[in-house]
């Protein structure tokens, strides 16, 4: 797939894994693994995007014996996800099209 | 390979960023090797399914630049900048050359009007001198036959160019007009233009 393309996606798809609740990094990978596979070094560039547009916030909480990150979704991260479901009837006219025209 | 092994492997890997970035990097993939092998790994195929750490290393540091390189900002264009510094420095020499093209092109007009104008001059000229002479003929006609008839018909000859000079001076001015109203279009038309877009 198109870099560009997938990099918006998978943006999209590490917020939905945390969107019901916060979420950690191996946890995150295990969710979306039946769906999509994601390098960690992936995870790890999505994940610092992230936070830098304000779309998730991170904070360290003990857990046996050692610190993991969690990540929790912001409004603005919700707000992404609501653009993308709204951006997606779009794309499926788009490919409606496409494929017409073949 | 121990967990201890890959992460010291990988920070040497990863000596060429800053001491603040890499340690964030390798306390992320260590969490994830713990939660690995809280999730049932051993210890050995947590870290292996991370690949050798210089391959993972060379994936991050892509990664990272890929990141940077989009976050930079777009070069400036310069071309405007310099399009308008190089006008005004040229300045001197194009508007001079402007105005003189446009004192020539004045210069060409009056000279056509002027021909124009002695051009209807001269059948003007020839008209009034025929009917003068077309008279003259007829009053001279009473006296002297000869002269008088031959007056008149000098008198008619003369009108009749005139008249013809006339309608070739008109058809000539028509021309010249159509002629100055392309032109004016052509030039002044694409200023006004600029004009009204700004």
């Amino acid at each position: 797939m198109e870099s560009q393309l997938k990099r918006g996606l998978l943006d999209v798809c590490v917020l939905a894994a945390i969107k019901k609740e916060e979420s950690y990094g191996y946890q995150i990978l295990k969710d979306m693994k039946p769906y999509v596979e994601m390098t960690e070094s992936t995870l790890y560039t999505i994940l610092k995007r992230l936070e830098a547009a304000g779309m998730l916030t991170v904070r360290s909480a003990e857990h046996d014996g050692r610190l993991r990150k969690y990540y929790r979704i912001t409004n603005a991260g919700i707000q992404k996800i609501e653009d993308f479901n709204s951006d997606w009837h779009e794309i499926l006219a788009i490919h409606k099209f496409v494929t017409k025209r073949r | 390979m121990t967990k201890k092994e890959f992460l010291s492997q990988l920070r040497e890997e990863l000596s060429s960023l800053p001491r603040r970035e890499r340690e964030e990097q390798l306390r992320f993939y260590g969490e994830l090797i713990d939660d690995r092998i809280e999730d049932g790994w051993s210890e050995k195929s947590a870290v292996s399914r991370l690949g050798a750490p210089d391959r993972l290393a060379a994936r991050i540091l892509r990664e990272g630049n890929d990141e940077k390189g989009k976050r930079s900002k777009p070069k400036q264009k310069h071309s405007g900048g310099w399009m308008i510094t190089l006008l005004i420095l040229g300045s001197p020499l194009w508007i001079s050359l402007l105005v003189a093209f446009f004192a020539v092109i004045l210069s060409l007009a009056v000279s056509i009007w002027a021909v124009m104008l002695s051009l209807y001059a001269v059948s003007i000229g020839c008209i009034v001198g025929g009917i003068g002479g077309i008279a003259g003929g007829l009053l001279l006609c009473f006296c002297q036959h000869l002269t008088g008839i031959a007056l008149l018909g000098c008198g008619m000859v003369c009108l009749g160019i005139g008249i013809l000079t006339v309608m070739g001076c008109l058809a000539l001015t028509k021309g010249v007009l159509r002629l100055t109203q392309k032109l004016f279009l052509l030039f002044i038309l694409p200023f006004r233009r600029k004009e009204i877009a700004v």
